[in-house]
């Protein structure tokens, strides 16, 4: 199947951090592509044209809460009621350490997996287990 | 016919007349048994009997002659060997056989001599019709006999018979239609209350004319009419007669000309039954009004009689047989020992019973009963009992429950009583005008009402209630007093007798009699004034905090997000410079961090500036010496609570200062004292006790300890006296009060607690960070 990575952050830095990780822990070569989206409203986008193409494929999302605009939680309510988590696998990365909003991610079903910033290479092995569909952390 | 019978005088003449005709020496009359011959009467020797065998006449009896005479008996050759001749000299025998009417001989009547004699014709003849007057004598003294037992046995029958019909109330009579003929049983006279010696005459039943005149004429001109009516020679009647108070059965036989008519007194056996009779009607209706049953009991047929309710407490179909045996074994062992002598003594000595017995139906459920016995008497003897039944169980264990209740009752009027009597609540009753019925003592105190008022009827409710207040006061009243609502709440602005504004919260509630008709209308105020006054306090508290809520959660949101993602930044890039090693990556990173740690600083001068807002409360903190605060609160309450006797007593060290706003305490401080005040228990004088504690640096604990009613905060466990029961719904100072407090305390991050004692009161814990900052 077809895996691709969607990294949402309106943070520049955070993302080019992340995204060096994913290439360095080699989450990378386990994956077709990763695709860097700034703003939630353009990853969003492509959801539904992979939705209407009728793409077979997985993504793993990774996705930041406190974003302008769009947050995490309306990106997750947007899947959520437009029915496109069905090969969607979210993991949260975020700087937020509060339990709350620990314990709302988790009571999204599209979302596997809760990782704080910084990304490291030991974060990025969750990643992959949970891109194989070995875990759900 | 014996020796020893009557009338042998007359034979005696017989004899004597023989002697003299016949010129005999002796004469005698015999008669014959199996082997004797004696003598009936006898002339001229003393024998009284001889043997049979070997007399004269024996001969003639065995010879079958009517008579035999013996001129000389040394001459005869038969004869002359006979004892008669060799012993006793006898030489002339003449007799007659006395002949019965079946002609055989009973006897003789004979003559003899001690001389040869020859009897003429005449002699002889004279002889046998002596021999024949004997035997006429003799018949006619056997008929006399026999008649005399026939009178006798005739006469006893007569007395028993008209015993027999007299204790029998049995009466009689015998018509002979052909020979005019009538037999009047004697016993009629007593049946028919007439003379002793009355007896109807066959004219009189004829002509239908008696000589009485009672209400039983009637009945011989029935009869009379009766025997005339019959068309078959033979034929039988009957009918039921009743008058003077009697109750006759009149059967009747007709016989050819001959007619026999018995008259019964059935009176008594019919007003028994008919008292029976109206009795089971008696017992049905009573039992369709009062759920009772009824019984009887024959004691000669041994029936028993139950009527449906009966039944239905012993649960058996209804008339089914039952027995004695069967009706006394439902009672349960101890009971049935009891019901069995109370019956015994019923049916033998006539005592009546009624009492309560443990019972078991058919279907096993155990009832109390009460049951109730009666004799009822014919002729002074018991004939039949009879009783009521009656299923107690439902009114016995109200009783008990009743009597269990009686206790609880006792204290629950005390109860009420102590809380009509309090100084806490106002309880006043109106009528459906407006117009005061009753109020307490507290009512009359605080909004100075006399009883005298209330007696006249002069005051009505709103005579408190100041001029702004009056609309919402008389609209809230009048829609209970005309059964619009059955109960309203409403907050009221009154002057009391001390000319002071109070604000008192009222519940109206609509009271009904027992028709559920709207009487009176009940009032239940309680004093909130404090409360009111707070009011404006506890908004801003509540506004302030918050506010307070809403800045600390600005402050989370800025240390998380926007402090803690530049720091995650800084942390990554750190980590990702320790591994690359390409040059101008290093650079670009570096760079990077730079930026971040920028940023950071920029955000933690806005975070600074944010909780500089913050403190303004924390700066309005002032130094207050506690003991003096109290002692003032204190102050306030005596003045403003003379009626009210109470103790205050204040514990706390005189040099002790919490940190605090000063208005904030004292509004706390009078709160909770305030809320203490409501509960007043009536048993003992008030008493309040306010001690402190720096239980830690921080920490400092303020104890309020009251001897009141215990408070009843929602959550109370068994034993606690919820005052709120007895008045539900109205929740007064329990509840508002302490939950302000407890708000007020925790909007500072202090603790609340509360404690009751087993009864002797409250404590309420109070406890305050306290330091310097």
């Amino acid at each position: 199947m077809n895996t691709k990575i969607l990294l949402i952050d309106d943070d520049q830095v955070s993302l080019l951090i992340a995204k060096k990780y994913l290439i360095i822990s080699g989450v990378q070569d386990i994956v077709h592509e990763i695709l860097i989206f700034d703003d939630a409203a353009d990853a969003l986008r492509l959801l539904r044209e992979l939705e209407v193409k009728s793409e077979s494929s997985l993504l793993c999302i990774l996705l930041d809460i406190n974003m302008p605009e769009i947050n995490g939680w309306d990106f997750l309510n947007s899947i959520k009621n437009k029915n496109l988590h069905n090969h969607v696998k979210v993991i949260m990365l975020t700087s937020s350490i509060s339990e709350e909003d620990k314990n709302r991610a988790a009571s999204f079903s599209s979302v596997y997996g809760y990782i704080s910033k910084p990304l490291d290479e030991q974060k990025c092995k969750e990643i992959k287990q949970i891109i194989l569909g070995s875990a759900k952390a | 016919l014996t020796e020893q019978s009557q009338h042998s005088d007359q034979f005696d003449k017989l004899t004597q007349l023989a002697v003299k005709i016949c010129n005999a020496d002796a004469a005698f009359i015999s008669f014959f048994d199996r082997d004797r011959q004696w003598f009936k009467s006898k002339v001229g020797f003393d024998h009284a009997e001889v043997p049979f065998s070997t007399s004269i006449c024996q001969y003639m009896v065995n010879k079958n002659l009517s008579y035999l005479t013996i001129p000389d008996l040394s001459l005869d050759e038969t004869f002359k060997k006979y004892s008669d001749f060799t012993e006793n000299g006898i030489r002339f025998y003449s007799g007659f056989a006395l002949t019965s009417p079946d002609d055989s001989i009973i006897g003789s009547f004979c003559v003899f001599g001690y001389q040869p004699k020859q009897l003429d014709d005449l002699q002889l003849e004279f002889l046998k019709t002596m021999a024949d007057q004997t035997m006429l004598l003799i018949e006619s003294h056997k008929l006399n006999y026999e008649i005399s037992i026939e009178a006798g046995q005739l006469e006893k029958r007569i007395i028993v018979t008209d015993k027999a019909a007299t204790i029998g109330k049995l009466g009689g009579l015998y018509l002979d239609m052909a020979g005019q003929d009538i037999f009047w049983s004697p016993s009629n006279n007593v049946l028919f209350d007439l003379a002793v010696d009355y007896t109807m005459t066959f004219e009189e039943f004829e002509l239908c004319n008696f000589k009485f005149e009672n209400s039983f004429l009637s009945l011989f001109k029935k009869i009379w009419e009766v025997c005339n009516s019959q068309n078959n020679s033979r034929s039988k009647f009957s009918f039921e007669y009743e008058a003077a108070d009697k109750y006759l059965e009149v059967h009747g036989e007709l016989l050819d000309s001959e007619i026999y008519v018995v008259f019964q007194d059935k009176s008594k056996q019919q007003k028994l039954t008919h008292d029976l009779k109206l009795y089971r009607r008696l017992m049905e209706q009573v039992e369709e009004a009062v759920n009772l049953g009824g019984w009887s009991y024959d004691l000669n047929t041994k029936e028993v009689f139950w009527t449906k309710n009966t039944y239905a407490i012993y649960e058996l179909p209804v008339g089914q047989n039952v027995s004695l045996e069967l009706a006394l074994s439902h009672f349960t062992s101890e009971s049935y020992n009891e019901i069995q002598v109370d019956f015994s003594n019923l049916i033998e000595n006539g005592t009546s019973y009624q009492k309560e017995y443990l019972f078991t139906s058919a279907f096993g459920i155990s009832k109390w009963v009460k049951a109730s016995g009666h004799p009822i008497y014919e002729n002074d003897e018991i004939v039949q009992v009879v009783g009521s039944f009656q299923d107690i169980t439902e009114e016995k264990s109200l009783r008990l429950q009743l009597q269990k209740s009686e206790m609880g009752a006792i204290q629950t009027a005390n109860y009420y009583k102590s809380l009509v009597n309090n100084t806490t609540f106002y309880i006043c009753k109106a009528g459906v005008d407006g117009g005061l019925t009753f109020c307490n003592a507290f009512y009359s105190s605080q909004l100075n009402v006399t009883p005298l008022d209330i007696n006249g009827n002069k005051t009505v409710f709103f005579h408190a209630v100041n001029t702004d207040y009056l609309e919402p006061a008389r609209e809230a009243f009048f829609s209970v007093a005309s059964g619009k609502d059955s109960r309203r709440r409403v907050l009221l602005k009154e002057t009391n007798s001390n000319q002071v504004e109070v604000y008192n919260l009222w519940d109206f509630i609509a009271l009904k009699n027992s028709h559920d008709n709207l009487v009176e209308v009940l009032c239940l105020g309680y004093d909130v004034s404090e409360l009111e006054k707070n009011r404006a306090q506890v908004q801003m508290l509540a506004d302030y905090t918050s506010f307070q809520n809403k800045r600390i959660l600005e402050y989370n949101s800025i240390v998380s997000h926007d402090i803690r993602s530049h720091v995650a930044n800084s942390v990554g890039l750190i980590s990702l410079m320790d591994i690359i090693e390409n040059q101008d990556e290093y650079q670009n990173y570096f760079r990077l961090l730079k930026k971040e740690i920028r940023k950071t600083d920029r955000t933690i001068m806005a975070l600074d500036k944010l909780s500089s807002v913050t403190s303004v409360f924390e700066s309005g903190k002032e130094r207050v010496p506690l003991y003096q605060l109290i002692e003032d609160i204190f102050d306030t309450f005596r003045r403003d609570k003379l009626n009210a006797r109470f103790i205050l007593v204040n514990k706390i060290p005189e040099d002790l200062v919490i940190f605090s706003i000063r208005k904030y305490l004292e509004n706390l401080f009078s709160n909770v004292i305030s809320n203490s005040l409501k509960m007043v228990s009536p048993e003992r004088e008030f008493q309040i006790e306010i001690d402190a504690f720096q239980i830690t640096n921080s920490i400092l604990q303020i104890k309020i300890v009251d001897n009141g009613i215990l408070i009843d905060m929602g959550q109370s466990g068994e034993g606690k006296v919820k005052i709120k029961r007895p008045l539900e719904g109205i929740q007064y100072g329990n509840g508002v009060g302490l939950y302000v407090i407890k708000q007020q305390i925790e909007a500072l991050g202090g603790q609340f607690k509360l404690q009751n004692e087993n009864g002797k009161g409250n404590i309420i814990i109070l406890e305050f960070l306290n330091h310097e900052y």
